[in-house]
């Protein structure tokens, strides 16, 4: 560095507090208004890219935000529960293809998505290693989970239970690791993914035992010619082997297993006419229904972005207002200096330092401030798109 | 031997004050070291601030190395200060946030040139003989007043002007550093080859220079 550069750069480094001060104040005004857009636009962008692959979304009657984030970013709301069973008409209809989604339950704290092998074709989910979750028990491993509990294809997982000191209620799965995806930058990086009998395992609503015949007399309560009762005191497997997984069975009527909610997606090979046709018609007929909903993520989102682009106007006006009042600042702060520098400035012109110099040196230190202003402001911005994956989960 | 300076009719007032500047005739022969006395408020920093350009009479004619001072333009005039006139002052007026060095090359960065290595040669050399060579490092609040005065003089020479001129530049010093400091800026504005003229109320330098110009008497 040199000349008029060398002096402004100096003075701002011998003045350190006062500098620091001024690129904070300007760092922080540049930062929250283009932060705020940055996320805005990631966001928008996230939001509308999951959206647009997920073309219909049937759910138990409630919050379509709720069910829209849950299925299709795992957020932790509790959703209503319906049958399998309701779903009977869209499945039955060829112009659909239904994908059910279970959402009930976690593993180490990460959300585990009971499903089919046709989420991971519509998601275009691709696995690292292993396969997806063709087995009772299998387990498939978003790429963020299998990196953060360092699991890979043939360790095990469990699932949490849900009350631990409930012997009512089903315990701990021990689930094998079948595979892990491949990075995607999306929800499913920090989810896990089991066959939808799988998740019905995890309510014990399925479940796996010795054969009564093999059972000591004792446990047994009670024996008819259909039925055997026997004690709770009998252990269910608490894993799916190759040994017993014939002895997994329910005994719920499989129209009655619940679910949260469905992907209804375009069957292969239907025409864009058809499709358009059969989905106003599913619209119509669950707009009647008391118990479902039939809704599209895509528009579901665009009525959240419309709230956060409200709620970005109000961070707009306030980043401006910010903006305004650093401005005026950094000016106070530059007029009082300027006047602090009076005899400073007075010896440069005795010396032959001419105007145009002096003014050339306080707009070089200007310069300066608001360069490396603008570069933390940016570094901010950066950092706050590193995190928006959490970012949009909280949301 | 031919004038340096010379200025004729020279007529100066601040606006509306009672003070008045009139000097008829004056003139600096090239090399030789002038000193201006008289009692305070006589005019002799606004006749050393007239010479360099720094104001301009109200009637007269001014000329420094044969360029007429007061008509130079505005950028011009400040210019061939940068260039052609070192200053040095009673308060030092070195900038506290450069270092002893950065002060010395101070004329280089205002004219908005990097020294080049013979820049920076002379500033070290004139550094070494000022005894300053040690303080380079150091920013002024490090340094003594004698080593303050010593690196303005640095910087004065720094550009080797034809014409140096200091106002009052004992006036801050103790007895042995003023000695220590005149003896060096004599010693090398001899042997620069440069023009003295200095400004001062301590009558025991009189007798280093060759014309005394009393204004007192003058008045």
């Amino acid at each position: 560095m040199k000349g008029l550069r060398l002096l402004a750069w100096r003075h701002l480094t011998y003045h350190k507090a006062r500098t620091a001060l001024l690129i904070g104040c300007l760092a922080l005004a540049g930062f929250l208004p283009s932060a705020t857009t940055a996320l805005t636009d990631a966001y928008q962008v996230n939001l509308a890219a999951r959206g647009e692959s997920t073309p219909f979304l049937v759910g138990a009657r409630g919050s379509r935000f709720d069910l829209t984030l849950n299925a299709l970013y795992f957020r932790r709301a509790e959703l209503d529960v319906f049958h399998w069973g309701e779903l009977e008409g869209l499945r039955d209809d060829k112009n659909f293809s239904v994908i059910p989604l279970h959402l009930q339950h976690t593993a180490r704290d990460y959300p585990i998505c009971g499903t089919t092998v046709e989420y991971f074709e519509l998601h275009h989910l691709q696995a690292t290693s292993g396969t997806a979750p063709l087995l009772l028990g299998d387990v498939m491993l978003g790429a963020s989970v299998g990196r953060a509990l360092i699991l890979s294809v043939g360790d095990a997982l469990f699932s949490d239970p849900k009350e631990l000191y409930d012997i009512a209620k089903p315990p701990a799965l021990k689930m094998h690791v079948c595979g892990v995806l491949a990075e995607t930058g999306g929800p499913d990086d920090d989810a896990v993914f089991v066959d939808i009998q799988t998740a019905w395992i995890l309510d014990g609503l399925a479940h796996g035992h010795d054969a009564a015949e093999s059972i000591d007399s004792k446990l047994v309560l009670g024996e008819t010619a259909e039925q055997v009762v026997v004690s709770q005191a009998v252990m269910e497997y608490r894993e799916v082997t190759a040994d017993n997984l014939d002895s997994f069975h329910s005994h719920l009527d499989p129209n009655a297993r619940p679910l949260q909610g469905a992907i209804v997606m375009p069957a292969r090979g239907i025409s864009e006419a058809d499709w358009v046709k059969a989905s106003t018609m599913a619209k119509a007929r669950f707009h009647q229904s008391r118990v479902l909903q039939f809704v599209s993520p895509r528009v579901v989102l665009s009525d959240l972005m419309s709230f956060v682009f409200r709620l970005k106007t109000f961070f707009d006006a306030f980043s401006g207002v910010l903006l305004v009042v650093t401005g005026l600042l950094t000016a106070l702060v530059l007029v009082l200096s300027a006047k602090l520098r009076a005899r400073e400035m007075a010896t440069l012109h005795r010396i032959g330092c001419s105007k145009g110099a002096t003014l050339k040196l306080h707009l070089y230190e200007l310069v300066f401030v608001v360069s490396i202003a603008a570069a933390f402001a940016l570094v901010g911005v950066q950092i706050a798109l590193k995190l928006l994956p959490n970012f949009v989960q909280a949301l | 031997m031919s004038n340096l300076v010379r200025a004729t009719g020279l007529r100066f007032a601040y606006g509306e004050s009672e003070f008045a500047l009139s000097i008829d005739a004056l003139s600096i022969d090239s090399g030789q070291h002038t000193v201006v006395i008289g009692p305070s408020g006589c005019g002799k920093t606004t006749l050393a601030h007239l010479l360099a350009g720094i104001l301009s009479p109200d009637a007269g004619e001014i000329e420094v190395a044969g360029a007429p001072i007061q008509s130079l333009a505005d950028g011009t005039r400040r210019a061939f200060r940068l260039e052609q006139i070192g200053m040095v002052f009673q308060q030092f007026e070195l900038l506290d946030y450069l270092t002893a060095l950065e002060n010395i090359l101070l004329p280089f960065h205002l004219a908005e040139r990097a020294p080049t290595a013979t820049d920076n040669v002379r500033a070290l050399m004139l550094a070494e003989r000022m005894g300053v060579a040690h303080t380079l490092s150091r920013r002024p609040e490090f340094l003594s007043q004698g080593e303050r005065q010593r690196v303005a003089i640095c910087r004065a020479l720094v550009v080797k002007p034809q014409l140096v001129i200091c106002d009052e530049p004992t006036g801050n010093l103790d007895p042995a550093s003023k000695t220590a400091a005149m003896d060096l800026l004599f010693e090398q504005v001899a042997a620069d080859g440069a023009t003295l003229m200095m400004v001062t109320h301590d009558h025991d330098l009189l007798s280093r220079f060759a014309q005394v110009i009393d204004l007192g008497a003058a008045r």
